[in-house]
């Protein structure tokens, strides 16, 4: 376990760093290279994956690309993550009806393929990096508010909030200060997990001409644009894929471990579903 | 059983409801005239209010929506901006592709998860089980979209094995049956292997976890210590215990499984419901799209509702209740 973690960990901050400061060293990735224009060429030593069909360094144009993947698979997160625990807390603290018309809410959501109904509002919306982020992140917060509902649930019951109770704290300072940060742990690891999700989904959307629009680079539209080269240049289909399936590996590692570090027992029932 | 049946279908028409709510909100969100489609510079303007007055345009939404829904329950889903065909014919026309591959790809899933699960789990810790662990994370981790282009790059353009795309060779119509279901066979092959290494690594993992924590229990070390052979201990007692979970999980994966082979299908040109959904996403087909959603979450729904039925039969303890 601790290798996958340690590999994980190397390989998602060495792409950070490389992520956060590309854009000090190196030119624009947009820019089109004339002299190579249509022709893509393969991996060399000058350009280490390659020039694409615009004669733009697939190199320079991958790292620009997980600037934007990585900022989608954040804030999309960070979205979920404040409806999610909102929704969770709300449902798990005030049960009753409250919480039976909640959960039945996101039954009925999870019965929906959302996958479709993204499309179908990205093509209504103008799709960008902003759409993109908004749309993925509030269509995937049900699994974590169903998570911090199940934590709140059996926190209420602890002795301690009886005891905050018995103080006659306001029901507020009871959630905020008392049982949220108990729920993190947990939280924590699924956003990890809801991190590689969002990756999925952004490559889904921008490969299919819905998310990420050209001439800004993400491994989706890198894809897209690799299509009419699959047998003249493959090398353009498969680096922006290993890249993703490294990225999405190595988040679903981290969360994998962190769960394991945080609570050995949850791992019994550590399962998760792909949702593209 | 039949009060279970009647529970279950009132509890899936909340679903249902809010589905036909997201679909109509679509239709009435979507930017355009739906009149427009009608008309021609020859088109009078009473014409043009005639029409909309018998598109029921003229009334609130909350009559529209009803109106609406009145005419989707007897079967009048409208017709496609595109090919003008009817919506419904349309979506049926799809259906036999869509559940062909569905089906055989959820038996296919049943048929490797299950042996995978249990000999991982039996084997916890094995080079076998780090194996197969390591491999499940992998197909969780690789976007199903690009699997499908790379199994394409590999087995259609390089290797030239399989065909990349289609469903049956237009060639092959007049042949006789044998050789087109073979021919459908083969089209299947490679959308068939993309879904699969995408969805069996989750449940591998899932089944994995299960067995390991029914063979700690009590019963499987009484059963050890009455001299049962571990074969029947493995496939008799706790093989039993594990399907359950499974089965509420391949309720839960299906919306999953349905969205994934949209995708999958549009990849790989195979002619059924995802296929004609994405493609009216881009040639902003609302009728179809409202429709595809509709029927998406109706299968969702009823795949959920055969889960609890089947856990019903297979758990002796809810059904004595």
């Amino acid at each position: 376990m601790t290798k996958k973690l340690l590999f994980s960990i190397l390989y998602l901050t060495t792409l950070l760093i490389a992520a956060v400061c590309v854009p000090f060293f190196s030119q624009d990735p947009t820019l089109i290279d004339m002299a190579q224009l249509g022709s893509p060429q393969p991996p060399s030593l000058s350009h280490w994956f390659g020039l694409d069909d615009l004669g733009r360094d697939i190199f320079l144009r991958s790292i620009y690309g997980a600037r934007v993947s990585l900022t989608v698979a954040f804030v999309a997160v960070g979205i979920s993550l404040c409806i999610g625990v909102l929704v969770g807390i709300i449902s798990g603290f005030f049960s009753g009806l409250v919480d039976a018309i909640i959960m039945r809410l996101i039954d009925t959501l999870m019965a929906i393929p959302t996958l479709f109904l993204i499309l179908i509002v990205q093509v209504m919306l103008k799709p960008s990096i902003v759409t993109v982020m908004v749309v993925i992140g509030v269509s995937s917060w049900m699994g974590i508010a169903r998570l911090v509902r199940a934590e709140v649930l059996s926190l209420k019951e602890r002795p301690f909030v009886s005891a905050c109770k018995a103080r006659g704290l306001s029901q507020r300072r009871i959630i905020f200060k008392h049982i949220f940060p108990h729920t993190l742990n947990p939280v924590i690891v699924a956003a990890t997990l809801g991190m590689g999700g969002a990756i999925l989904l952004e490559s889904v959307l921008s490969f299919l001409g819905l998310g990420v629009q050209p001439p800004h680079a993400s491994w989706g539209n890198m894809l897209e644009n690799s299509l009419g080269f699959l047998r003249d240049a493959p090398w353009m289909a498969l680096i922006p894929g290993c890249l993703i399936t490294l990225t999405v590996l190595s988040l679903n590692f981290l969360g994998d471990g962190l769960w394991v570090l945080i609570d050995p027992k949850a791992r019994e029932n550590n399962v998760r579903h792909k949702d593209s | 059983m039949i009060r279970l049946l009647i529970k279950r279908l009132i509890l899936s028409i909340p679903i249902l409801i809010v589905v036909t709510f997201i679909s109509f909100a679509i239709m009435k969100l979507a930017p355009g005239d739906p009149v427009s489609m009608y008309l021609d510079p020859t088109v009078s303007k009473q014409d043009v209010q005639h029409i909309r007055d018998s598109m029921g345009l003229d009334k609130t939404i909350p009559v529209q929506y009803f109106l609406w829904l009145k005419a989707i329950c007897k079967g009048d889903f409208g017709y496609s901006f595109v090919s003008k065909q009817p919506v419904l014919e349309a979506i049926f026309d799809r259906l036999p592709a869509t559940l062909l591959l569905s089906v055989s790809s959820l038996l296919l899933i049943l048929c490797i998860t299950f042996p995978l699960g249990i000999l991982s789990a039996y084997k916890k810790h094995s080079f076998f089980d780090d194996a197969v662990t390591v491999l499940s994370f992998f197909g969780l981790s690789i976007p199903a979209f690009w699997l499908g282009l790379m199994l394409i790059l590999l087995f259609s353009l390089n290797l030239d094995w399989l065909p990349s795309s289609g469903y049956l060779d237009p060639l092959l119509l007049d042949e006789p049956l044998y050789i087109r279901v073979g021919n459908i066979a083969i089209h299947m092959i490679l959308p068939l292997m993309t879904i699969l290494i995408g969805s069996v690594a989750g449940l591998i993992r899932y089944n994995r976890f299960g067995i390991i924590k029914i063979l700690n229990q009590d019963y499987i070390t009484a059963a050890r210590a009455r001299g049962i052979s571990e074969r029947k201990i493995l496939f008799k007692h706790a093989l039993k215990n594990a399907m359950l979970p499974i089965i509420t999980l391949l309720g839960l994966e299906l919306p999953a499984l349905i969205s994934g082979s949209y995708i999958i299908e549009y990849i790989f040109a195979w002619p059924g419901m995802g296929q004609l959904g994405v493609a009216s996403v881009f040639a902003r087909d609302y009728p179809i799209l409202m429709a595809t959603v509709l029927f998406s979450s109706f299968l969702i729904v009823l795949g959920n509702t055969l889960a609890d039925i089947a856990y019903y039969y297979a758990d002796p303890r809810i059904s004595k209740k």
